[in-house]
């Protein structure tokens, strides 16, 4: 009788330990990540490149380093924090954001840089050669004319900021990537409530917003 | 009979407690993003080579942007006071993924919608001198400290 209770606990353990093992991983599966088989051989053979010491960083040493450079980047930190103040940037956590409005940029239904613009893309330039990282451009257009249309406008006025910060401004292409939003997303609403055309809303929508990563 | 019962769920309780902890090395809440938490889901070592695990998960009400680059992710061995950095290929990436840009070697940048999760991977060297523990820094989120390396 003992034997046959223990048999009966055991198989009913047995039991729910397949199907609670079964059910979680379908669980983990459906929301596990693939590592490719290429990776392993990739990663050996950039272990191989690093050497004995693995590309160790020595952390007190490096905190040194740091705490050396720091007072030469003063200076230029604060010509910086001017610049972004001018430009009104927003700051973020991870990014400090600029709009600027499209009437200074560009004519009306044209995506070729103003003359007048050019003073101030030269401190935004200032402001993205002092970070490293990737800056986000991004058009916008308002509700004037067709969606796509306004699409197509919006990606080439970024497009056109990026070339000018390029050949003025000495960037990185590699480091910015540009998109257009046409008029999708407005700060202001471009008709008033009975319907009517709202100038001042539509000039707020015109604009380029540029996203600069500070880390 | 009734001690039989008792070592019967005794054992129940100390497998099914094993079973449950097995899935999660760690977690770590973010400092960014709200509602947000990593674990950390797998650690293993083959040839020298630390691959780790993680799972985003969102437990917050809002869907959230998660975005950090692999060049930032790194492993401290703080008995040696050594940084070692995810390992990169012949390309300049990272061996790591998923990647939605290879920017800078590569960006981790997905939306999680509330009660979802999401996951990634990242290749490391073992640290040269072999310690027992490393912490882990994974950006937007606090450190994972004193991970056993078993």
């Amino acid at each position: 009788m003992r034997a046959k209770t223990i048999l009966c606990l055991l198989a009913v353990t047995l039991l729910l330990l397949w199907t609670g093992k079964a059910s979680s991983s379908l669980a983990l599966d459906e929301e596990e990540i693939t590592i490719p088989p290429e990776a392993h051989q990739k990663a050996m053979e950039a272990l191989k490149v690093l050497g004995p010491e693995r590309g160790a960083l020595d952390i007190t040493h490096k905190v040194l380093a740091i705490e050396g450079i720091t007072r030469g980047l003063t200076a230029r930190s604060e010509k910086i924090q001017a610049a972004l103040k001018e430009l009104g940037a927003e700051e973020t956590e991870t990014d400090y954001r600029i709009e600027l409005p499209g009437d200074i940029l560009f004519d009306f239904d044209k995506w070729a840089i103003r003359k007048d613009a050019e003073k101030t893309l030269s401190k935004v330039g200032e402001v993205i050669s002092a970070y490293e990282h990737l800056v986000s451009i991004i058009g916008h257009t308002d509700s004037k004319g067709s969606e796509s249309y306004n699409l197509e406008l919006s990606k080439k006025r970024a497009e056109s900021v990026k070339q000018w910060l390029i050949d003025h401004a000495g960037i990185d292409s590699k480091r910015i990537e540009t998109s257009g939003k046409g008029e999708s997303e407005p700060v202001s609403p471009n008709t008033n409530p009975d319907g009517s055309d709202n100038p001042e809303g539509r000039q707020k929508n015109r604009r380029v917003e540029i996203r600069i990563r500070k880390n | 009979m009734k001690s039989v019962l008792s070592a019967f769920f005794g054992i129940m309780i100390l497998v099914f407690g094993l079973f449950a902890a097995a899935d999660v090395i760690q977690t770590q809440e973010s400092d960014i993003w709200e509602g947000l938490e990593a674990d950390l889901t797998a650690l293993s070592i083959r040839n020298d080579i630390l691959t780790l695990r993680f799972k985003i998960r969102n437990n917050g009400s809002d869907s959230q942007i998660v975005e950090f680059y692999f060049k930032d992710c790194y492993i401290i061995d703080p008995a040696n006071q050594k940084k070692y950095f995810p390992l990169k290929d012949s390309e300049g990436q990272y061996i790591a993924g998923p990647k939605e840009k290879d920017w800078e070697g590569g960006r981790y940048h997905f939306s999680i919608d509330s009660g979802s999760s999401s996951g990634f991977w990242v290749k490391f060297p073992v640290p040269a001198d072999n310690p027992e523990a490393i912490d882990i820094n994974i950006p937007g989120f606090f450190p994972f400290e004193e991970v056993p390396l078993d």
